[in-house]
């Protein structure tokens, strides 16, 4: 309960104390600044200042890239155009390109077709041919059994009528 | 009714030593957190804590540049709030100690109270000192009103006073109760004291701050002005009602508790010293009541930059 004893502040007033407290506070004041403080506040302003220079940058860059801006659309814009151009000719490039492969694969199978035809008709030739001598010489030789003599002019035309009818 | 103010008695060379080994305490702490090279980069470690201390205060110093050296304002202001808040809490924070009587806090006796005041004006004043020079200074004393020296010294009656009423309301709730209930209730009570013991460092600090702008505002820009005085007006509208409620309020129950303690010692003389000391726990109580709302009004003002 000693506390208890200086509950009025007028009681409480003591010159020594008074003095003394105003000497702690300013030597803990000064010693603070010194080893606390003024190391704290150093460090903490030279970030203040790097960040302010860093955003100061930044703002440089960005007024930069403002002002090239329009340039950039212009850039961008041309090397659109010359796009356009350069696949607009690739593709007339391809076209003609196709074109001519399509040709000449045309001219090469019409070619192709002409010569099997060709060929085909060469074949049927050699064999119609083969069946006419083979036919005269049928006719012949039923002729001969039948009537016991054949004429082979005779035959032979007949079987070359026969076949012209046929029209093969 | 002074007594002789020249003699110091037991609990003031308790409070003495007790200022002594707080200061001890704090210059020992920031000699150990400022140990070793401190970075700009990323801080780690001691300089995270070291920096969340330092930066509050660091703030409010920057708020307070106007067209001053910036480097003298930040090296001098930071350090001067910070030493001020530090030294205020951990004296506070004495009670907190388990052994009697040693534990007094010194903010709980009113000439430490007093030398604090007196230490944050004078401190001011030695700072506005620095920043406009001596003649500059001592004109804001006197100009534009030539009675403005008043308001340096209510200023100091009312830093001093107010802190001591909390604290000392505080610990001489702690001491009675400690008297009646040895164990248990004062634990609660060190609990809940905890939260005066921050927000008066931080209310004396912020109105040392608030003095010390004052004492700044000479070397507003003249752009600033117009600004200013918008902002001025809706400070008035935004925090000064709430405080002004706040205050309003709370002299109404001092009052209250001022008449009936009154009526009390009248009635009965005798048991006059006893009521004495329940109305001055009373008005503490009801005082920080009152300090919470100026707590929000400051936290509103904050938000508005009056320069």
């Amino acid at each position: 309960m000693e506390g208890m004893s200086g509950l009025n502040p007028i009681d409480q007033i003591q010159m020594p104390v008074i003095l003394a407290v105003v000497a702690i506070v300013a030597v803990t004041f000064v010693l603070l600044r010194r080893v606390f403080f003024a190391p704290y506040v150093r460090v903490m302003e030279r970030r203040e200042t790097r960040l302010e220079a860093a955003e100061s940058v930044i703002a440089e860059g960005e007024a930069v890239i403002a002002a090239i801006e329009p340039e950039a659309q212009r850039v961008l814009a041309e090397a659109r155009e010359k796009a356009d151009e350069l696949i607009h000719r690739t593709r007339e490039e391809d076209d003609a390109y196709r074109q001519s492969v399509i040709e000449t694969a045309m001219r090469e199978s019409s070619a192709s077709l002409e010569a099997g035809r060709a060929e085909t008709i060469a074949a049927r030739e050699a064999e119609v041919a083969t069946l006419r001598e083979q036919a005269i010489e049928c006719v012949t030789l039923a002729c001969e059994k039948v009537l016991g003599s054949s004429e082979p002019d005779a035959v032979a035309a007949a079987v070359d009528k026969l076949l012209s009818r046929r029209a093969f | 009714m002074f007594g002789n103010v020249w003699t110091i008695d037991g609990t003031g060379m308790v409070v003495v030593v007790n200022a002594v080994v707080v200061s001890a305490v704090l210059i020992g702490l920031g000699w150990f957190l400022a140990r070793g090279k401190l970075t700009s980069g990323v801080p780690k470690g001691r300089q995270v804590l070291g920096e969340f201390a330092t930066d509050f205060f660091l703030n409010k110093a920057r708020g307070m540049v106007y067209d001053y050296d910036r480097d003298t304002v930040v090296q001098t202001v930071t350090p001067f709030l910070g030493t001020l808040f530090f030294f205020i809490l951990a004296s506070n924070l004495f009670a907190m100690i388990p052994i009697p009587v040693v534990n007094r806090p010194p903010t709980s006796f009113y000439s430490v109270t007093l030398g604090l005041a007196v230490s944050a004006i004078f401190g001011n004043l030695v700072i506005a000192a620095r920043l406009k020079g001596p003649t500059g200074a001592l004109k804001h004393l006197f100009w534009p009103n030539p009675v403005q020296f008043v308001s340096e010294i209510t200023d100091v009656l009312s830093l001093s006073l107010r802190l001591f009423g909390n604290i000392g309301g505080e610990y001489m709730t702690l001491v009675l109760v400690a008297a009646v209930v040895p164990v248990g209730i004062p634990l609660i009570l060190h609990v809940l004291g905890l939260i005066p013991t921050f927000v008066q460092a931080f209310v004396f600090t912020l109105l040392t701050a608030g003095a010390e702008r004052g004492l700044g505002r000479f070397g507003v820009r003249p752009e600033k002005e117009g600004r200013r005085i918008v902002n001025t007006i809706l400070m008035a509208l935004v925090a000064v009602i709430p405080i002004a409620a706040g205050a309003v309020v709370a002299a109404f129950a001092m009052r209250k508790i001022s008449v009936t303690a009154l009526e009390g010692m009248t009635r009965q003389p005798e048991i006059a010293p006893q009521l004495f000391t329940a109305m001055l726990i009373g008005m503490a109580l009801v005082e920080a009541l009152a300090i919470y709302t100026l707590v929000v009004t400051l936290v509103l003002a904050g938000k508005i930059v009056v320069s």
